[in-house]
């Protein structure tokens, strides 16, 4: 485990400097109460102060005089929740289905393959604009709507994994010793796809950070909290004078899902040391 | 490794069948390809179908409600409408069979059918979508072969770092920060919408005019895809170097530049049509963002309405209209490459 760590380490800058991008949001996150005991609802100054002009309100504030400083601490909740939900969610759905698919192959494995084309050809933001919409637009239904248009993408990988794996000495040892199908797909063959599939949570959920934000932006969010897509949305009224208001929560969007592709590269290159990184 | 066969052997009349089948001439390839959109269609209207059933409730309260006439009559002609009182085999035949019609409903919120709605805008975004991928495709096929002909370190960590910034930059905020500085601070380029309010420009004028309002759009667009492209393009183009076919043609004396364009570059495009296929169905979603920056009148922008006034019909007009839009693109593009590359008819 040690080793493991110190490995990644060693794999180079990029996944160090990912992984103190992570650590920094994640305390941010957890931290946020203490960080900035202002609620980023509540109305804590004039409005429209500059970044760098008052020290009490670092980030400056907005149209309403809210602190941005606190929005973007609390905004790294919102955002890391429906990153981790959405990326794990996504994960083991994924998994499951291309882990069948690629063991039973046949039918099932057609059938499969044909639905994730589907949603491969189907917008994936307009059919979680729909899904949203229709269902209303809980941090749930948010991540419902990811994991949806994102699933195909993993049980595309693990199902190549698996077909490599399936004529594999020990897969055809568990079938001769007369094992259920259930017992070889889960005990056999699932650990021996995970380390793809971990790779895999940290770029879905750099990508469900983005869509989440998108979805705030459009104003397709959930109004009573404060996101980094919502203060975008907010910030691009005043876009024209006052673009700060919309550049910091975005820097903070941007620097998120960077420090995610970062540390899944560095994974990639630590559990999967024989492929390239997947794009 | 051989496994039983379920079906072990077929019965006589199966294998007449069999020879009978055979006996035929082989389909063309493009007339298999054609047919395997016909299942996807029918999933597609499925999902489509479906989604209306996840609202919490009956559609027809939040549509009578939201199209502010809440009479008992309306809504139970709204439920008529959707045959909600009916089994739902029943209403699930009916509503493949109407969308199959292109009978897409009715918009209350605009008094217009929804597929006259959609295909007015469907026009705006394929200019931004088609001009975005056009370009990506062009810079990122020059960029890329540069990359893999110079095999310059310091180009290929360029590329590297830009493709991976360019995945963690949300998509509209770039388009805001673009009109910060194109727009708003240095003044060159229009804002928003695809021409000047009351505009009465023509000819020349009014091409200038939609190209300057077409450059933020696509270019933000355009970006992102760049870096896949250039990824691409630097990968084919490293790899075909060093095969047979061009060793010969150096050595049957062909030039440096005519070995890369008669030689590299076309095999080296191959891929690129298959990629834009690909990807033309996750440019539509960024399209939708962009379009909501940028004001552009189209598909996202239409369906942001749509949300807004809770017009599920005309949202699910939408996904379907593009879903459909990208499917054909996909089938172009495929059998373009089945065209270009006939080894492709032969695997299938």
């Amino acid at each position: 485990m040690i080793r493991a760590a110190r490995r990644f380490l060693r794999s180079g800058p990029a996944a160090v400097v990912g992984s103190v991008i992570l650590l920094v949001v994640l305390g941010a996150a957890i931290g946020a109460p203490l960080l900035a005991p202002n609620d980023p609802l509540d109305i804590v100054s004039m409005p429209f102060v500059w970044p760098g002009d008052d020290a009490t309100v670092p980030l400056g504030t907005d149209m309403l005089g809210r602190d941005i400083y606190s929005g973007i601490v609390h905004g790294a909740r919102v955002s890391l929740e429906i990153g981790f939900l959405a990326g794990i969610v996504t994960t083991i759905v994924g998994l499951i289905i291309g882990a069948a698919a690629g063991y039973f192959g046949g039918w099932i494995d057609q059938t499969v393959m044909r639905i994730s084309e589907l949603f491969q050809i189907m917008p994936s933001l307009l059919l979680t604009i729909a899904i949203v919409a229709v269902m209303g637009s809980s941090i749930s239904n948010i991540v419902f709507g990811i994991a949806v248009t994102g699933w195909p993408q993993v049980a595309r990988l693990v199902r190549a994994e698996t077909f490599r794996i399936r004529s594999g000495d020990f897969v055809q040892a568990a079938r001769v010793m007369g094992f259920a199908h259930s017992r070889i797909l889960f005990r056999h063959v699932l650990p021996n796809v995970l380390a793809p599939a971990v790779v895999m949570v940290s770029i879905v959920a750099g990508s469900a950070i983005l869509t989440e934000s998108a979805l705030a932006f459009l104003g397709l969010g959930n109004p009573n909290l404060v996101t980094w897509g919502s203060m975008i949305g907010a910030g691009r009224e005043v876009l024209r004078s006052e673009w700060y208001m919309t550049a910091i929560p975005g820097a903070a969007i941007f620097i998120t899902v960077l420090g995610l592709s970062l540390v899944g590269n560095g994974l990639n290159g630590l559990l999967n040391p024989r492929r390239n990184v997947a794009a | 490794m051989t496994q039983p066969q379920a079906d072990a052997g077929p019965d006589a009349g199966g294998r007449t069948l069999a020879r009978l089948l055979r006996s035929f001439p082989r389909p063309p390839y493009w007339l298999y390809r054609v047919l395997q959109i016909v299942p996807v269609v029918f999933l597609i209207i499925t999902i489509n179908f479906f989604l209306l059933r996840l609202a919490p409730g009956d559609i027809a309260d939040v549509m009578a409600g939201e199209a502010g006439a809440y009479s008992v009559e309306f809504t139970e002609k709204l439920r008529q409408d959707f045959g909600l009182d009916r089994p739902l085999l029943t209403q699930y035949v009916t509503y493949v069979g109407k969308v199959l019609q292109l009978d897409l409903g009715w918009s209350h919120r605009n008094a217009q059918t929804v597929l006259s709605l959609v295909l007015e805008r469907l026009s705006a975004t394929a200019v931004l979508v088609l001009t975005a991928i056009f370009i990506a495709a062009v810079l990122g096929s020059a960029l890329g072969t540069i990359a893999a002909l110079t095999r310059s370190r310091f180009v290929d960590s360029l590329i590297s770092a830009i493709a991976t910034m360019g995945f963690a930059t949300p998509l509209f905020w770039l388009g805001l920060m673009l009109i910060v500085v194109f727009s708003v601070q240095l003044q060159w380029l229009p804002s928003s919408g695809m021409y000047e309010i009351g505009s009465r420009a023509t000819g020349w004028d009014a091409v200038t005019e939609r190209i300057r309002h077409l450059a933020l759009p696509v270019a933000c667009l355009a970006a992102y895809y760049l870096a896949i492209y250039t990824r691409l393009m630097r990968t084919n183009v490293s790899e075909l170097k060093h095969q047979d076919f061009v060793r010969t043609a150096r050595a049957k004396g062909a030039s440096p530049a005519r070995t890369v364009f008669r030689h590299i570059l076309p095999n080296a495009m191959l891929g690129l049509i298959t990629l834009t296929g690909l990807q033309f169905g996750a440019l539509f979603s960024g399209s939708v963002t962009i379009e909501a920056v940028f004001g552009w009148p189209g598909l996202g922008q239409l369906a942001l309405s749509a949300v807004t006034a809770r017009d599920y019909n005309l949202l699910l007009g939408i996904l379907f209209i593009s879903s459909l839009f990208v499917l054909l693109v996909n089938l172009v593009t495929d059998l373009s490459y089945a065209w270009l590359d006939p080894r492709v008819e032969l695997s299938q």
